[in-house]
C-alpha cells in the first residue's frame, strides 16, 4: 500500500505538479489518459517525489504526450524509443528517478524489443504504459493490444490477430513488479504507481483507459458511461481468476473467454543493473 | 456547503464527473461554455458532501470543490 | 598530472601503440573525456565498441550493449541530457537504423558523436570490406532540413585526433557530429601516439546557469543555447515536435518551424571556421589536381609525387570535413587548375558537391572503384596522365 496518502485537491496538483502552460490537454472529451494523469500525480504525491530529480520520459502517441504535462525534465522521444533514451539517462545518472509514459502500440508494438530488454537489463525504470486497444493518435489503427474481432480503421472488417497480453509479457521476463488496472478504480492505480517508482528495478503499470474518439466509437463504447460499465463488467482481479481457472465450472471458465485480468500480477526483488554495473565499476576501477 | 468551481478553459464536456457523482448532485448545463461544451454544474448544492470524486475523476483537472461561505453548523 | 588523468594514462596503456583504426576512434574518445557509449555489434566497427566496454569500467564510465543500433542512438541521446559526453559506432546497417534518432538529436541539440566505420553496400553488401557509400547518407540520412557535420580521417592517428575534435565540435555547437572511417582505417594497423590528456584541448557544453528565467532553446549570440542537464532543477521538456524556444511543441506553427529549423542550419554552417579542415599538396604549384578524402587520399599522396616526377604539376587537396562541404576552398583550387580528378569508393557521391562547387570552371573527372579494393597508384597516376593529356 502507498503510505502517507494525503488528500490532494485538484488546485493543489495542479500548481504543484503540471506545466499549466501546456494546457487544456491534447485529448479528446472522456479520454482516459487524462485519468492516468490525475492517478500519477496522487502517486507521486504520496512519494514525496523531488520533481528536480525526476525525468519523464515518452515515445510518441496520445499516450506519450504525458510527459510535457507534468512539471519536470521531461524527454518526448522517437516512437517506440522511449525505453532506450530512458536507459541511457538512468545508466548516465543512477540518482534520477526516471518514469516513462508510453502506450501500447508505442510500448509494445513498435517499442516491444526496447520492452523485452529493459526487463531482461531490469533497469531501474517505471513504465505507466496507457493500453486503449487502439493506436489513437493517428485515427484508430489496429494495435497489438487491440481484441479479437475489433473494428479500426485498418482492420474494416474486424480484427483477426490475437492481442498480446503486455502484463504477461513483462511477468514472464521477469519484471519485479507488474500490474494492470482499469481507468474506473483509482486507488489500485495510484498505489501500484507509487509501488511501481518505490520499486527498485523494472516496473509496468499497464492502465486500460477508454479512447471514446478511435476505439470506443468504432466497438460500440462512444458513450462514457457506457465505456466505464464496460471495464467493471470485463475486468477481473487475477486472485477471482485464478480460483476460477482451478476450481470454477466449466461455465464460469467460459466466461473469462475475452476479459481482461487486472491486478498485482508480480511483485519480488530482482538485482538492478545499475546495482550490478556499480559493483562491476567498483571492482576493476583504477 | 459546497460549491464547485469549473475551469472552463480545461474542461472538454465529458461528462465523467456527473456520471460518477456517487449523490448525483452534478448535472451537465443546458448553456455553452468557450469552448462550445456543456461544463457541468452543482444542480443539487445540499447533495454535495464535499468527495472531492469530481476532482479525483476528471481527467482535465478542471472541476474544484470548494467549500462555500457562511456554512452552518 | 591529475589523478584522472593518471587513470586515463594507465587505461589506455603505452604512449606509444601499434593498433587499429577503431582502436583509436576508442582512445580518442576517452580522451576527450567520453564516459557513456552505448552500441551494438557490426563488422567492421565492433572493435569500437570493446575498446569501450574495456576502458569505459577502468574510469568509471558505462558501457551498455543495447538490443540494436536504434536504441544505441536513443541510449546517447538520453544519457548526452544527463551532461555526458556519449559516442556510439556502427556501419552502413546499423548506420541507416540510426537515423530516426540522429534527427532528433539535431532538433534536440544534443551533443554525440556518432563513429560510422563503412563497409561496402547497398544491404549486407561486403561486411568486411571497406568503401565509402554512406557518403551521401551521412549528409540526408534523416529525414527533413538540417546540417550534419561529419569528419573523414585518413589515417589511425588522425582517427583519434578527429574523434577528439568530433567530442569538440559537438560540444561547442550543441549537435551530433559524424566521424567516418571504413573498413581498411578502421582494421589497418598504424604507429599511434597517444598523448597525455591534459594536452587536449576539450570543449565542454556551456552551461546554462540559473533556472530562472531559463528558456531551453532560446540561442546564445553564437546561435547555440546553454544546456542544463536533467535533474538540476531546469525542468527542461525536450520534444522532437518543432517547438519555441521554451521548447513547448507548437507544430502548426509556420513561423516558429521556419525559425527553428533555419536556426539550427544556421548553428553549424555560421560555423564553418570551426568545422573546416583540410590538408593541401602544392596548391601554389599545380595545373590538375585531386580532390580525395580518406584513406583514399593516402594513395593519391604517392600518385602526385610520382606524378610530379614525370612533370606532371599535380596537386592533392585532401578534404578532411566533408560536411558542411567546404565550397569556398574547392571553389579556389577549381579556379587554379585545368581539371579536377575526383576518385571515390562509391559510384560518385562527394564529386557532387564538387561540381556544384566548381560550377563548371574546370572538368571534374570521377574514378570511382567499389567491391571493396582500394584504387591502386598505378590506376590514379594513369587517369590523372590521360586527363592531363586531354586538357592540354
Amino acid at each position: 500500500m502507498a503510505t502517507g496518502l494525503k488528500p490532494r485537491t485538484a488546485a493543489e496538483l495542479r500548481t504543484s505538479y503540471l506545466r499549466q502552460e501546456m494546457f487544456p490537454t491534447i485529448f479528446c472529451d472522456g479520454c482516459g489518459i487524462g485519468n492516468v494523469l490525475n492517478y500519477t500525480l496522487w502517486a507521486l504525491d504520496s512519494l514525496g517525489l523531488d520533481l528536480d530529480r525526476t525525468v519523464f520520459v515518452s515515445g510518441i502517441g496520445c499516450s506519450s504526450r504525458l510527459s510535457g504535462y507534468i512539471n519536470a525534465d521531461g524527454m518526448h522521444t522517437t516512437h517506440g524509443r522511449a525505453l532506450a533514451f530512458a536507459s541511457g539517462i538512468k545508466a548516465a545518472n543512477p540518482e534520477l528517478t526516471v518514469i516513462i509514459f508510453t502506450g501500447d502500440g508505442d510500448g509494445a508494438g513498435i517499442g516491444g524489443n526496447h520492452l523485452l530488454h529493459a526487463i531482461r537489463r531490469n533497469m531501474d525504470l517505471t513504465v505507466i504504459l496507457v493500453n486503449n486497444f487502439t493506436y489513437g493518435m493517428t485515427g484508430g489503427q489496429a494495435a497489438p493490444t487491440t481484441p479479437d474481432g475489433s473494428f479500426s480503421t485498418t482492420t474494416p472488417y474486424g480484427n483477426i490477430e490475437h492481442p498480446l497480453d503486455i502484463c504477461e509479457l513483462a511477468r514472464a521476463l521477469g519484471a519485479p513488479y507488474v500490474a494492470r488496472w482499469p481507468v474506473n478504480v483509482p486507488a489500485q492505480p495510484i498505489s501500484s504507481i507509487a509501488q511501481g517508482i518505490s520499486k527498485r528495478g523494472f516496473a509496468l503499470i499497464e492502465m486500460l483507459v477508454p479512447c471514446p474518439t478511435a476505439y470506443g466509437r468504432r466497438n460500440g463504447l462512444k458513450e462514457l458511461e457506457r465505456s466505464w460499465q464496460w471495464y467493471r463488467e470485463q475486468t477481473v482481479l487475477v486472485d477471482e481468476w485464478e480460483w476460477i481457472e482451478q476450481f470454477g465450472s466449466p461455465e464460469e471458465r467460459a466466461a473469462l473467454g475475452g476479459k481482461l485480468k487486472i491486478g498485482v500480477f508480480q511483485d519480488l526483488e530482482r538485482e538492478t543493473f545499475e546495482d550490478r554495473w556499480a559493483r562491476l565499476v567498483a571492482r576493476v576501477r583504477l | 456547503m459546497y460549491a464547485i468551481q469549473i475551469d472552463e478553459r480545461w474542461c472538454k464536456g465529458c461528462t465523467l464527473c456527473v456520471i460518477s457523482c456517487p449523490t448525483r448532485a452534478l448535472r451537465m448545463a443546458g448553456r455553452f461554455s468557450v469552448r462550445g461544451v456543456h461544463p457541468p454544474e452543482l444542480a443539487l448544492v445540499e447533495r454535495c458532501n464535499g468527495c472531492r470524486l469530481c476532482e479525483l475523476l476528471c481527467p482535465d483537472f478542471a472541476i474544484t470543490v470548494t467549500e462555500a461561505c457562511c456554512v452552518q453548523r | 598530472m591529475s589523478s584522472a588523468s593518471q587513470r586515463i594514462r594507465q587505461a589506455l596503456g603505452d604512449a606509444v601503440q601499434f593498433v587499429q583504426g577503431d582502436d583509436a576512434c576508442a582512445y580518442g574518445a576517452i580522451l576527450a573525456g567520453c564516459t557513456f557509449f552505448a552500441g551494438y555489434p557490426i563488422t567492421p566497427a565492433t572493435e569500437v565498441a570493446e575498446r569501450m566496454a574495456e576502458l569505459l569500467p577502468l574510469i568509471g564510465g558505462c558501457y551498455i550493449q543495447m538490443e540494436d543500433e536504434i536504441a544505441s542512438m536513443g541510449a546517447i541521446i538520453g544519457a548526452s541530457w544527463t551532461g555526458a559526453k556519449t559516442m556510439t559506432s556502427t556501419s552502413g546497417p546499423g548506420f541507416s537504423l540510426m537515423q530516426e534518432n540522429l534527427g532528433y538529436a539535431i532538433m534536440s541539440e544534443t551533443p554525440c558523436v556518432v563513429v560510422n566505420v563503412q563497409r561496402s553496400g547497398p544491404s549486407t553488401g561486403q561486411p568486411t570490406m571497406g568503401a565509402y557509400g554512406d557518403m551521401m547518407q551521412a549528409r540526408w540520412g534523416t529525414h527533413g532540413d538540417h546540417e550534419i557535420i561529419m569528419l573523414c580521417p585518413a589515417s589511425v592517428q588522425e582517427a583519434m585526433e578527429l574523434t577528439i575534435v568530433a567530442f569538440n565540435l559537438a560540444e561547442q555547437l550543441r549537435t551530433p557530429v559524424l566521424l567516418f572511417i571504413d573498413g581498411e582505417l578502421g582494421h589497418m594497423r598504424e604507429r599511434l601516439v597517444i598523448p597525455d590528456v591534459e594536452t587536449i584541448e576539450r570543449y565542454e557544453r556551456v552551461r546554462a546557469t540559473s533556472p530562472a528565467g531559463y528558456r531551453p532553446f532560446a540561442p546564445g549570440p553564437n546561435l547555440v543555447p546553454p544546456f542544463a542537464p536533467f535533474g538540476a532543477g531546469f525542468r527542461t521538456y525536450v520534444t522532437g515536435l518543432t517547438h519555441n524556444e521554451q521548447g513547448l511543441p507548437r507544430a502548426s506553427s509556420a513561423a516558429i518551424h521556419d525559425q527553428l529549423v533555419r536556426r539550427l542550419a544556421a548553428k553549424i554552417t555560421d560555423h564553418s571556421e570551426l568545422i573546416t579542415r583540410y590538408e593541401a599538396f602544392y596548391p601554389d604549384d599545380c595545373d590538375i589536381a585531386i580532390v580525395a578524402y580518406g584513406i583514399t587520399a593516402r594513395t593519391c599522396r604517392d600518385v602526385v609525387e610520382e606524378a610530379r616526377r614525370r612533370g606532371i604539376k599535380a596537386g592533392l587537396l585532401r578534404l578532411i570535413s566533408i560536411w558542411p562541404f567546404p565550397e569556398a576552398v574547392v571553389a579556389q583550387w577549381a579556379a587554379r587548375v585545368r581539371a579536377l580528378l575526383v576518385p571515390e569508393m562509391n559510384l560518385g557521391q562527394i564529386v557532387h558537391p564538387i561540381r556544384e562547387a566548381v560550377a563548371g570552371r574546370c572538368p571534374v573527372v570521377l574514378h570511382s572503384r567499389i567491391g571493396g579494393e582500394l584504387h591502386s597508384p598505378a590506376e590514379l597516376l594513369s587517369a590523372l596522365e590521360e586527363l592531363q593529356w586531354q586538357q592540354a
